[in-house]
């Protein structure tokens, strides 16, 4: 105890900071004493902001997924301070009266220019951009034939997401409120990139945090994410996904740290924070439940059941308290906490058939094979509402060394489970210790959720989307990358990641070079 | 034993020297190609409803700083240029660190798994300080 007893004799200079604290600070700010694979983190950084700078000028205004939508969300937000609510379709025709509108909430008259890109306005006879009375009244109600009769246009669709991606946009609305829509939507698109640098950079951090250390993963994970086409596409765009994407990165990153480190107060505290603010930004982080379950359990014990149940309730409690206001509005104003009910009736398109909707089941989509194909598509090109789709050559360019990455995470499995320790004695990845496993196991588990969600979501509405699985960005990344690695024997695993990051960077300029700068200049609608 | 050692040393040190210069070379004819490509490489293009085109990348990148918003201003143009140097100057440099990285400059930080922790709880006997 005596050593206890003894005054602390740290020198203190003027600003309160200790000469020790003072060099750990200059050490860390010090680039060259940087190990090499967060100096090419810093690269990598420079890279990807540059691409994002692109994009966000590359891509014809309001052409991105829904954004017409989501920018007259911010406006709502930021100039009535209340968030928009879907039209009662149901009601709405019931009444009797379909001349006149229903009460909700409908696209601003000053995008109708855009409603080649507006989900229901896009359609013939709806959609006249060079017809004057259509511009200065857009139309809102229209009378389809074939049975489908009176059906709203140009309603607000996006008005059943959360709030907090367009309550952090209004501040940057309201500085922008004077100039053009066009303007403010490209500082609307900027005001993305952070999300996507934040994913960027927790993919470097998950590696690491996994197998530390690790070059090969260390360079070729977050490359694969800040190289991931649609990614940096989501990321220069004013649309709720890149905030979805970011936090549920995140959610993966603590619990990877919580299955190393037994889920400590922080941890569960930190990720239920992390799970609050995704279930506010976006309701596919919903898809995080059993994975938080799941990863709770198998880093406390399974047999330590009242720790577990414990740390869990702690972590949904935050989560909990901080997105109920949401849901409870959602229930107060739909009756259910999603309100895909009413965006069924107003989306009349889904599955609808003269015969009345004909919805696929759950096995006919998982098997149906045009259903992966298209989400392969939209997984690497298909920008702008789905006019720039990739060749097939080059998406098989794609394909193959993903297959083998695929084949090598089997190999991967196979080695590290049976085999490991005799055949990679020296290579700590592929004997993982049990709690590296278990945290592959969760990675693994989180791509197969997303999948499944799409494939959930498909079965009512059409327009499912492959960007709807991006929110496992990450955990994919970590996967196939390990699979790669597994596949190029260790001496040459430096210049196998030079070759992934090379390739990666090829996979950009070409796409950038042949289909979406050309596209712009001359081909775009 | 003294020579035999001597090779050893010898050999110890040409290995990083020759891993240097494969690295050196690799960078630098991934730059060249990557130059050539720019410089003189034509592609097909993709026009949408217009079909196919081809055209050179050095005309694709220039032809896009007019399209840009503001693209006839000079601040525009140059922000246009910096970008692309910077994305093109970051790549370059970031392929090698990818070359250069190999894990050894770095503690690897590796965690064995944790101790199990008691699913019983101690008895407070057990635990109490002796004084």
């Amino acid at each position: 105890m005596a050593e206890l007893a003894e005054p602390i004799t740290v020198r203190e200079r003027g600003d309160g900071l200790s000469a020790r604290a003072e060099s750990r600070v200059r050490a860390q700010l010090d680039v060259r004493a940087w190990p090499i694979a967060r100096r090419f983190l810093l690269a990598l950084i420079v890279v990807f902001l540059a691409k994002q700078a692109i994009n966000v000028f590359v891509f014809p205004p309001f052409s991105g997924h829904d954004e017409a939508a989501h920018f007259a969300y911010i406006r709502t937000v930021a100039t009535e301070h209340r968030v928009p609510v879907l039209p009662d379709v149901e009601t709405w025709l019931a009444s009797g009266d379909t001349t006149a509108e229903p009460p909700g909430d409908f696209l601003p008259d000053d995008l109708y220019k855009y409603c080649i890109y507006v989900l229901g306005w896009q359609g013939t006879n709806v959609c006249e951009t060079k017809n004057p009375s259509y511009l200065a009244d857009p139309p809102h109600v229209r009378s389809y034939s074939q049975g489908v009769g009176p059906v709203l246009v140009g309603y607000q669709y996006d008005a059943n997401h959360p709030p907090l991606y367009y309550m952090l946009m209004t501040p940057i609305y309201w500085l922008t409120d004077g100039a053009s829509i066009e303007t403010q939507l490209y500082f609307l698109r900027a005001a993305a990139i952070p999300f996507g640098l934040m994913t960027v950079l927790l993919a470097f951090m998950m590696v690491r945090t996994l197998f530390p250390g690790d070059a090969f993963l260390s360079v070729t994970v977050p490359a694969f994410v800040a190289f991931q086409p649609q990614i940096s596409y989501e990321a220069a765009m004013v649309n709720n996904d890149i905030v979805c994407i970011a936090l549920y990165s995140w959610i993966l990153y603590l619990l990877i740290v919580g299955i190393r480190d037994r889920f400590p107060t922080k941890i569960c505290t930190l990720t239920g924070f992390a799970f609050g603010l995704a279930l506010l930004a976006k309701g596919t982080s919903l898809t995080a439940v059993p994975l938080i379950a799941v990863a709770i359990i198998l880093g406390v014990g399974v047999r330590n059941v009242r720790r577990w149940v414990g740390k869990g309730a702690l972590t949904a409690g935050i989560a909990a308290a901080l997105s109920w206001p949401w849901y409870l509005f959602m229930y107060r104003t739909y009756g259910n906490l999603d309100a895909f009910d009413q965006i069924s009736a107003l989306q009349w398109f889904n599955y609808w058939s003269p015969a009345g909707r004909q919805y696929p089941g759950f096995t006919e989509l998982f098997w149906n094979r045009d259903f992966a194909v298209m989400r392969w598509r939209e997984t690497w090109g298909m920008f702008g509402w789905r006019r720039l789709p990739l060749d097939d050559g080059f998406l098989w360019a794609i394909a193959v060394p993903l297959i083998a990455a695929v084949v090598g995470l089997i190999v991967y499995a196979v080695v590290a489970g049976m085999r490991g320790r005799r055949w990679f004695a020296t290579d700590r990845v592929v004997r993982p210790a049990r709690w590296q496993t278990y945290g592959l196991l969760l990675l693994l588990l989180t791509a197969v959720v997303a999948y499944l969600a799409i494939i959930q979501f498909g079965l009512r509405f059409s327009l499912t989307q492959a960007r709807y699985y991006f929110p496992a960005i990450n955990a994919l990344a970590v996967l196939l990358m390990l699979g790669l690695r597994t596949l190029i024997p260790p001496r040459w695993h430096r210049y196998g990641q030079a070759a992934v990051l090379a390739a990666l960077i090829a996979m950009n300029v070409v796409i950038y070079s042949q289909y979406v700068v050309p596209y712009r200049l001359e081909g775009w609608i | 034993m003294d020579e035999g050692d001597g090779e050893l040393g010898r050999s110890a040190s040409v290995a990083p020297r020759r891993t240097a210069l494969v690295r050196d070379l690799w960078w630098a004819a991934l730059t060249i190609g990557f130059a050539l490509f720019v410089a003189s490489g034509r592609v097909s293009t993709y026009l949408g409803a217009q079909g196919r085109g081809r055209a050179d990348v050095w005309d694709i990148w220039r032809n896009l700083a007019g399209e840009l918003p503001g693209g006839d201003s000079g601040v525009v143009r140059a922000g246009y240029v910096l970008v692309l140097l910077a994305f093109v100057g970051g790549s370059l440099v970031a392929l090698w660190f990818a070359l250069a990285a190999d894990g050894s400059d770095e503690a690897t930080g590796y965690r064995e798994d944790p101790e199990p922790e008691p699913t019983i709880r101690p008895s407070l006997s057990l635990s109490a300080d002796t004084p």
